[in-house]
C-alpha cells in the first residue's frame, strides 16, 4: 500500500475519515509505504487506529505519516497511531536507514502495543512534526506497551537511526492519572520489552513508566531487583553518583 | 452500497492492482460518500499492489480512500501476504 490517502480529503488537509480503521491486518508480510516521499501514505482522521495489526507477522510500516495532515505540520487525529494486538508478532514499525520512519504524531497513543511479541518500533518521529521540532504531541503517551502477552518487543535499538525521537506526549489527559502520561509507558505485566537509545523529552510524565495498570509515576528500586510479574519486572532504575570529565572523556558511575 | 472494492482468493484472485481510486469520496475528494462497509476489502489473496509511487500522494498511482464506514482497507487471511 503505497502513495494513498487515507482518511482525509484529497488534500490531506481535512478529517474524512473511514469509519473504522485506516489500514487493518490480519495477515502477514504486506508492507505498509516505503522510504521515500513519494511511497508514502498518509492515514490520519480514521475512527478506529491509523494502522491496526489485529494478527499476523512480518509486516512493515515504514514512511508514513499517521495521525497528520499531509505537510506533517498539525494533527489529523486517530485514536491509535499503530496499534499491535496479541497474535501480531515479528512486525517492523519504522526502521533505521534513511526513510524508514513514520511520522506518528498528534493520536492519543503514537503506538499502542495491546499483547504482541517480538515487534520493533524504530526510527519514529513520535509527537513531533515531520520537522522533527515542533509539537504535534499525543494526548496521552508516545508509546504504549501493555497485556503480559506483550513481550520482547524493542522500542528502538542500537544501531544508527534506530532510536525513536519521542517528544510533546500527554499534552491532553483524556484519564487523569497521578502521575501524567510518559514517553514509553509499559504496564500490566508486559515483560522483556527493550526501550533502546530512544530521545525522550518534554513529555508530561516520565520518559519512561513501568507501571501496573497505567502511567503511576516513579516505582521504587527494591534490593537485588527481585521483584517479578510486573511490567518489565519492574527492573531498576539506574541512579547516577557521579560524573567527572578528564581529557575530553566523560565517565558516568552509577548503580541499580 | 456495500464494500468499495472486495477481492477474495476463494474464487482464485490475486495479483491485483487499485490505483487512480477515489473511494469514498466525492469527485473531488471533498466529501464523505462513503461506502457502507470498508473501502477495500482483501480476503485469501496475495501479490496485490495498493496504490503505488505517487508523486502527488492520494492521486494516480496513489488512492484516495477515505469516508467508508468500516476499514479503508482490511486485508485478512493467512493468504493474504504481499500485499504493497
Amino acid at each position: 500500500m503505497r502513495g494513498n490517502l487515507i482518511g482525509t480529503n484529497a488534500a490531506g488537509t481535512a478529517d474524512l475519515g473511514n469509519t473504522s480503521q485506516g489500514i487493518y491486518l490480519n495477515a502477514s508480510s504486506n508492507q505498509i509505504g516505503g522510504n521515500t516521499a513519494a511511497l508514502r501514505n498518509i492515514i490520519s482522521g480514521n475512527d478506529g487506529g491509523g494502522v491496526n495489526i489485529g494478527g499476523g507477522s512480518n509486516n512493515t510500516v515504514q514512511g508514513n505519516y499517521i495521525s497528520t495532515n499531509l505537510a506533517g505540520t498539525a494533527a489529523i487525529r486517530n485514536p491509535d497511531g499503530v496499534r499491535i494486538d496479541t497474535g501480531a508478532n515479528n512486525n517492523q514499525v519504522g526502521g533505521g536507514a534513511t526513510g524508514e520512519g513514520n511520522l506518528i504524531s498528534g493520536n492519543d497513543v503514537s503506538v499502542h502495543i495491546a499483547g504482541g511479541n517480538n515487534n520493533t518500533v524504530q526510527g519514529n518521529l513520535i509527537g513531533t512534526g515531520a520537522d522533527g521540532a515542533s509539537d504535534v504531541g499525543n494526548l496521552e503517551a508516545g508509546v504504549y506497551v501493555h497485556e503480559p502477552k506483550a513481550a520482547g518487543n524493542t522500542i528502538g535499538g542500537t544501531g544508527a537511526g534506530e532510536g525513536n525521537n519521542i517528544r510533546f506526549n500527554g499534552d491532553g489527559i483524556l484519564i487523569p492519572t497521578l502521575a501524567g502520561e510518559g514517553g514509553v509507558v509499559v504496564y500490566f505485566g508486559a515483560t522483556g520489552n527493550r526501550i533502546l537509545r530512544n530521545s525522550i523529552t518534554e513529555n508530561t510524565g516520565l520518559g519512561i513508566d513501568l507501571g501496573l495498570f497505567g502511567a503511576d509515576g516513579v516505582t521504587p528500586n527494591d534490593p537485588l531487583d527481585i521483584d517479578s510479574g510486573f511490567a518489565n519486572n519492574f527492573q531498576n532504575y539506574p541512579v547516577l553518583v557521579t560524573a567527572n570529565n578528564a581529557g575530553g572523556t566523560t565517565t558516568i558511575t552509577g548503580n541499580t | 452500497m456495500g464494500r468499495g472494492i472486495a477481492i477474495s482468493g476463494f474464487a482464485g484472485s490475486s495479483g491485483n492492482t487499485i490505483q487512480g481510486n477515489y473511494i469514498g469520496t466525492d469527485a473531488a475528494g471533498n466529501a464523505d460518500l462513503g461506502n457502507s462497509f470498508g473501502g477495500i476489502d482483501i480476503s485469501q489473496s496475495a501479490n496485490n499492489s495498493i496504490g503505488g509511487s505517487a508523486a502527488t500522494l492520494g492521486c494516480a498511482p496513489g488512492n484516495l480512500i477515505s469516508g467508508n464506514n468500516g476499514d479503508g482497507i482490511n486485508i485478512f487471511g493467512t493468504g493474504s501476504t504481499e500485499t504493497s
